[in-house]
């Protein structure tokens, strides 16, 4: 009798309790880290998200006072509403050349609530988004606009300001 | 003889069993922080975080301008300039400690307007103070200000340290913590 065929016991056992930690392991620690992927919709001009279409408008440097060595950018968006429209989630301004990443935010700006919505929202009537962000003076982009919408999407326009 | 060296290779394994377990580093080397060290007006830079400590001063009494509030005690306030690397993303202090000896103190929740938690901007300074609430014993010595975008301490992450002499420090009656703001060069 061979050595393979005296200890089959064991060996079926130990292949038994590979897999079993194998199996536990993604269980417990690699599926719970796995952050689904958003789904990205490239955009021109246009795009459909949280339940209602988003289009690109103006941009403009140096709308709003900003502190020395820093200029904003604005970023203007109309939103056709919508029975469906849900609240979108952070929108941020990445250069693809450096990597770097702003988010839009009114904090510390003096950007007047009349000059649209910071983000889109519960509308059923059109509305206007003003999208600001506070970029150091030798950054000139181009960007990549991403916005977040509801169920994992991620509407994405190219901007060259 | 066969007997001697059955002896003799048990011991052998023995050995190398407690070498092996000699030389395997601990769980605090393993998944412990990538300690950054500086000195206070030296920038730090973190995978997450640029910080600057600018100054430092003790006081007896803390007090924020914009409201009544105030608290008397033996308080070490730290004035630092901070900025994000790459990402405004979660970009924040969260956990700023002052190590000194073997007592850790975390920075004051009680003062509303320190820059723990203060959003961070990429490519703009924000400038604000921290506040650490101290024994009245904890006068002098050297201290190590821990500051990290993480709530709790850093584990297999870099973690910012800088080294402060506790017995140069001047010390005033009462400091207002002024709100965090972009700092202009």
């Amino acid at each position: 009798m061979s050595w393979w065929r005296r200890q089959r016991t064991a060996l079926i056992a130990l292949a038994a309790a590979a897999v079993a930690m194998v199996a536990v392991t993604v269980w417990l620690d690699i599926l719970p880290s796995a952050r689904p992927t958003d789904r990205v919709i490239e955009a021109d001009t246009s795009v459909d998200i949280a339940g209602q279409t988003l289009t690109l408008g103006a941009t403009e440097w140096g709308e709003f006072e900003a502190p020395s060595g820093s200029r904003t950018l604005s970023v203007r968006l109309s939103s056709s509403g919508g029975f469906d429209a849900s609240l979108c989630g952070r929108s941020t301004l990445t250069e693809p050349d450096s990597s770097h990443t702003w988010i839009s935010s009114r904090s510390g700006l003096e950007v007047s609530s009349d000059d649209g919505e910071s983000s889109c929202t519960v509308e059923t009537d059109a509305y206007r988004i003003l999208l600001v962000f506070l970029l150091p003076d030798d950054v000139d982009g181009p960007f990549r606009l991403d916005i977040e919408g509801s169920d994992d999407d991620l509407a994405r326009f190219d901007i060259d300001p | 003889m066969k007997r001697a060296r059955s002896w003799i290779l048990g011991g052998v394994l023995l050995l190398a069993a407690g070498a092996l377990t000699a030389v395997t580093p601990g769980d605090d080397a393993v998944i412990g922080p990538l300690v950054l060290r500086g000195a206070v007006g030296e920038a730090v830079q973190s995978r997450s975080l640029i910080a600057t400590a600018t100054d430092a001063t003790f006081t007896d009494e803390v007090a924020v301008p914009a409201s009544d509030w105030s608290a008397a005690g033996n308080w070490l306030v730290v004035k630092v300039t901070a900025s994000a690397p790459t990402t405004e993303a979660d970009a924040a202090i969260q956990l700023a400690a002052l190590v000194i000896g073997d007592r850790v103190f975390h920075s004051s929740e009680r003062v509303a307007t320190t820059l723990k938690g203060a959003p961070l901007r990429v490519g703009t300074d924000t400038e604000g103070m921290l506040a650490f609430e101290l024994p009245p014993d904890v006068v002098a010595g050297t201290a190590e200000l821990r500051l990290t975008t993480s709530y709790y301490t850093a584990e297999l992450d870099d973690l910012i340290a800088i080294s402060l002499a506790l017995d140069d420090l001047p010390r005033v009656p009462t400091l207002d913590i002024q709100a965090p703001a972009w700092s202009t060069p």
